[in-house]
C-alpha cells in the first residue's frame, strides 16, 4: 500500500497530534470502556483466545495476502494486548514485577494501518470456536484511533459533511439537485412506462414509508432509483423522501459509535418530521445495517419505527402477489454477491434470490455464498478510501474477482452502495467480463404495471386482460 | 519420595483444588457480574436477546469441522479428539475415583483400565499431532505465544506419566518418582486453568451471549465519551 505525504498510513488522514499519543490512545480507551459496553466482551475474549488459526481460513485479506499481519487473530491481540495490560488486574500486576508490555506509537501505528485493512466483513467469527467476534475488535479499535485523531479523510469528511455540512449528506448533493434528479428520473419512467404517473414524492407528510437510499444512488445509480420507484408505484406504497436529510449512508458503522447515534438520530428526526412510519432503505447493505441496529441501540424505544431493506419490501410484495414481475425476462447469465452487512446474519439471503430466480432464465450462484459469502473488498468503509484502491482490487477483493469470473454471469447483481461501487471496479482491474446491477435495475426490466389510469378509465368497459410490459429504460 | 508423595497428593493437591475453583469462581464472577450488567442495560434499552440464534451459534462455533477451502480439518478433528480424551480419562479413571472415595466418599462408575491406557494414548498422540501442526504451520506459528506450546506439553504430562506408572515393565524410572511426576504435573494443569486459556472450560458457553449483548450498543456513551475527552465541543 502506498504512503501518502500527508499521513504516516496508507490512507490519508487530517493531521493529527503526534504528543503522547499512547496516553490519549489510552485515555480513549478507557473512556470508552467506561461508557460503552465493549468491556465484558474484551474481558472474555482475552481470556479464552486459543491461537488455533482457524479464522485464516475464513478471512479473504489474509487468503490473498498471506501476510501475518492480516490474520484475524493477529490483529484482534494488538488491541487485546492493551486492554490485558492497561485494563485488567493480571496486567496491571506482571507490568509492577517485569517489562511486560508498553504501549508505544510504533504499536499504535501498527494498530492504525491493520484495522483499516479488516473489511469488518465477520466472516471470522463463525470460524471462530471461542466465538471471538474480530470485527467487534476492528469497530472498537476503530473508535479509539478515531477519538485520537486517526480517521481515514474520506469517511471523515463524508461525515463531517452529512452532520455538520449545509446539505446533511456524504456526497454533499443539494437537495434542489437531488429533486431535479428526481424530476428527471420521473421523465425517464415516463417513456419506460408510458401514462404511468411513477413519482418520486417529496416531503409527502404521513406517507408509511421514509426512503433513505445511499445518497451516492443519486449520483450514479439511475437505474436503481427508477426501479425503487416503479416497484414503489406498482405496489401501491405510500412514500416519500424527505428533503431535509435523505442520506441513508451511515459511515458511524465504520469508526465511531458517536457519530453512529448522531447519524440515526438525525434519520429518524426526518422521519419524525413527515411523521412516516417505516425506515425504508434502499438496497445499500451497510446503511440498512447501520440503520437497523443503530435504531435498536440509539433510538427511544417510544421513537423506534421498523427498518425495512427495499428488497424486503419487493420480496413481500412480489410473494403476496402484488409486485407482478414478468418470468425470464433477463436472458443473460446472472448471479448475486451478498453484502455482508446484510446476508451475514441471515437477514436478507433468499429474498433476492427468489426475486431473481423468477426473473432470470441463468441464475447462478457463486461458492460460497449467502451468510458464508465472500466480501467484495471494499467493506468496512475501505472502499470510499481511494488511495487503498490497489490493496481493495488485489488484495481484499481478488477472491470475490475469482468466484465472479468462475460464475461467468454477465450480471452480478450488487445491491449495496458500497459493494456496487467496489464490484465495479473489481470486474475493469480484473478484466472480468460481466457488469455489476442493483437489484431493482433488473426488476424494472421485468415489471409489469396494469393500465395506465388514464387508459384504465378510457377502456373500463372494455375489460382488457393485456399486460403492459416495459420498455427497455435506456441504459447509462 | 513417599512424603513428597504424600504432600502432592495431599495438602498440594487440595491447594490446586482450591485455586483451581476460587480462581475459576472469580472468573465467572466477572463473566457473569459483566453479563447481567449488559443484561439490566439491553432491556432498560427495551432491547431483546435472540436467544435461539445465540445458543445455535454456541453450539455451531463447537463443530470440529469448519467450512472452508483452507479450514485446517486435521487441526480441527485432532482438537475436538484431544478435548475428549483429556476429560474423560482423568474423570473415570478407576485409581482416581478411588481416591475421591476415600477422600470424601463419592464415586461414580469407572472405565476399565485398557480403555484408559488407550485414551491416555490418545490424547499424548492428539498433543504431539497438535503440537507439530502448530509448528507446521507458518500461519499457526505466525500467532502463536509461548503458552500455546507449553500448554501442550504440560498437559500431556501427567498422561505419559499415568502410562508407565500403569505398566511398570515399561518404566525405567522408579514408581514413584514417575507418580510424583504425575501428580505435580496433574496438580500444575488445574492451578492453570483459571488464569489461562484453559480458563475456556468455563466461559466457552457465555461468549456468544457476551458478543450479542455488546452489540446491543449503549445510547448516550458516544456523547459520554466525548465529555470524558473534553471533546464534545469540538467540531468533527
Amino acid at each position: 500500500m502506498a504512503s501518502s505525504a500527508t499521513s504516516p498510513y496508507s490512507y490519508y488522514t487530517e493531521p493529527f497530534s503526534q504528543d503522547e499519543r499512547p496516553r490519549r490512545f489510552l485515555e480513549a480507551f478507557a473512556a470508552i470502556l467506561a461508557h460503552s459496553n465493549y468491556g465484558p466482551a474484551l474481558d472474555t475474549f482475552v481470556r479464552v483466545s486459543a491461537k488455533c488459526a482457524r479464522c485464516t481460513a475464513s478471512c479473504p485479506v489474509y487468503e490473498a495476502s498471506q501476510d501475518p499481519q492480516d490474520i484475524p487473530c493477529h490483529r484482534s491481540a494488538l488491541m487485546l494486548k492493551v486492554y490485558r495490560r492497561y485494563f485488567t488486574l493480571g496486567g496491571q500486576l506482571k507490568a509492577r514485577l517485569y517489562d511486560y508490555y508498553t504501549l508505544t506509537d510504533r504499536q499504535l501505528d501498527e494498530m492504525a494501518e491493520s484495522f483499516w485493512r479488516c473489511t469488518a466483513c465477520k466472516r471470522c467469527k463463525a470460524s471462530c470456536p471461542m466465538g471471538i467476534d474480530h470485527a467487534m475488535i476492528t469497530h472498537l479499535a476503530r473508535w479509539i484511533l478515531a477519538e485520537s485523531g486517526v480517521i481515514p479523510k474520506a469517511l471523515l469528511v463524508s461525515v463531517r459533511e452529512q452532520l455538520e455540512g449545509k446539505t446533511r449528506n456524504t456526497s454533499a448533493i443539494p437537495a434542489i439537485a437531488m429533486k431535479d434528479s428526481c424530476e428527471f428520473l420521473e421523465e425517464e419512467l415516463e417513456e419506460v412506462f408510458p401514462g404511468h404517473p411513477i413519482k418520486f414524492p417529496m416531503d409527502v407528510e404521513g406517507a408509511e414509508y421514509v426512503f433513505f437510499p445511499a445518497v451516492s444512488d443519486y449520483l450514479m445509480e439511475a437505474d436503481t432509483l427508477m426501479g425503487n420507484a416503479a416497484v414503489l408505484h406498482a405496489i401501491g406504497a405510500s412514500w416519500t423522501i424527505g428533503s431535509h436529510n435523505f442520506d441513508g449512508i451511515d459511515y458511524g458503522l465504520f469508526y465511531s459509535d458517536r457519530m453512529w447515534e448522531q447519524i440515526i438520530q438525525a434519520q429518524v428526526a426526518e422521519l419524525k418530521r413527515l411523521g412516516g412510519k417505516v425506515m425504508l432503505i434502499g438496497e445499500c447493505g451497510h446503511a440498512s445495517r447501520a440503520a437497523k441496529e443503530g435504531m435498536q441501540s440509539f433510538i427511544p424505544p417510544e421513537d423506534r419505527v421498523p427498518v425495512v431493506n427495499c428488497m424486503e419490501l419487493a420480496y413481500e410484495a412480489f410473494v403476496s402477489g402484488k409486485l407482478k414481475l414478468k418470468p425470464n425476462v433477463i436472458e443473460e447469465r446472472t448471479t448475486y454477491h451478498d453484502p455482508c452487512n446484510i446476508a451475514r446474519s441471515g437477514w436478507i439471503v433468499e429474498q433476492p434470490r427468489e426475486i431473481l430466480r423468477h426473473i432470470c432464465k441463468d441464475f447462478v450462484e457463486m461458492t460460497p455464498r449467502g451468510r458464508d459469502n465472500y466480501c467484495c473488498g471494499g467493506g468496512g468503509g475501505s472502499v470510499s478510501i481511494d488511495e487503498i484502491k490497489d490493496f481493495r482490487m488485489f488484495i481484499g477483493g481478488k477472491t470475490k474477482a475469482a468466484q465472479i469470473l468462475a460464475t461467468g454471469a454477465k450480471y452480478v447483481v450488487t445491491p449495496c452502495a458500497n459493494c456496487k461501487k467496489q464490484v465495479g471496479e473489481l470486474l475493469e482491474a480484473h478484466k472480468v467480463d460481466c457488469e455489476r446491477i442493483g437489484l431493482h435495475d433488473l426488476m424494472i426490466k421485468a415489471l409489469i404495471l396494469g393500465d395506465p389510469p388514464a387508459a384504465e378509465t378510457k377502456n373500463a368497459a372494455e375489460a382488457t386482460s393485456s399486460t403492459n410490459e416495459p420498455a427497455q429504460p435506456q441504459e447509462d | 519420595m513417599e512424603h513428597w508423595l504424600q504432600w502432592a497428593r495431599g495438602p498440594l493437591f487440595i491447594t490446586a483444588m482450591v485455586v483451581l475453583f476460587a480462581g475459576l469462581a472469580r472468573v465467572l464472577w466477572l463473566d457473569i457480574t459483566g453479563l447481567l450488567l449488559l443484561w439490566r442495560r439491553s432491556r432498560k434499552n427495551g432491547r431483546t436477546v435472540p436467544w435461539g440464534a445465540v445458543i445455535w451459534a454456541t453450539l455451531k462455533a463447537l463443530r470440529p469441522l469448519p467450512r472452508g477451502e483452507h479450514a485446517r480439518g486435521l487441526f480441527s478433528i485432532t482438537s475436538v479428539v484431544f478435548h475428549v480424551s483429556i476429560i474423560i480419562t482423568p474423570l473415570f479413571l478407576g485409581g482416581h475415583i478411588l481416591l475421591w472415595k476415600r477422600g470424601l466418599g463419592v464415586s461414580w462408575p469407572a472405565m476399565g483400565n485398557v480403555t484408559a491406557d488407550w485414551l491416555s494414548l490418545v490424547a499424548v498422540a492428539s498433543v504431539v499431532l497438535l503440537l507439530l501442526l502448530r509448528i507446521g504451520s507458518r500461519t499457526a506459528r505466525a500467532i502463536s505465544r509461548p503458552q500455546d506450546y507449553l500448554l501442550l506439553v504440560i498437559i500431556a504430562v501427567p498422561f505419559v506419566s499415568g502410562l508407565l506408572a500403569m505398566h511398570p515393565h515399561y518404566n525405567p524410572f522408579s514408581y514413584d518418582g514417575v507418580m510424583l511426576v504425575h501428580v505435580l504435573a496433574g496438580n500444575l494443569v488445574l492451578m492453570l486453568i483459571p488464569f489461562t486459556k484453559l480458563s475456556h472450560v468455563t466461559l466457552l458457553p457465555f461468549t456468544q451471549l457476551v458478543t450479542e449483548l455488546s452489540w446491543h450498543l449503549e445510547p448516550g456513551a458516544g456523547l459520554r465519551v466525548a465529555q470524558a475527552l473534553h471533546k464534545e465541543e469540538e467540531p468533527i
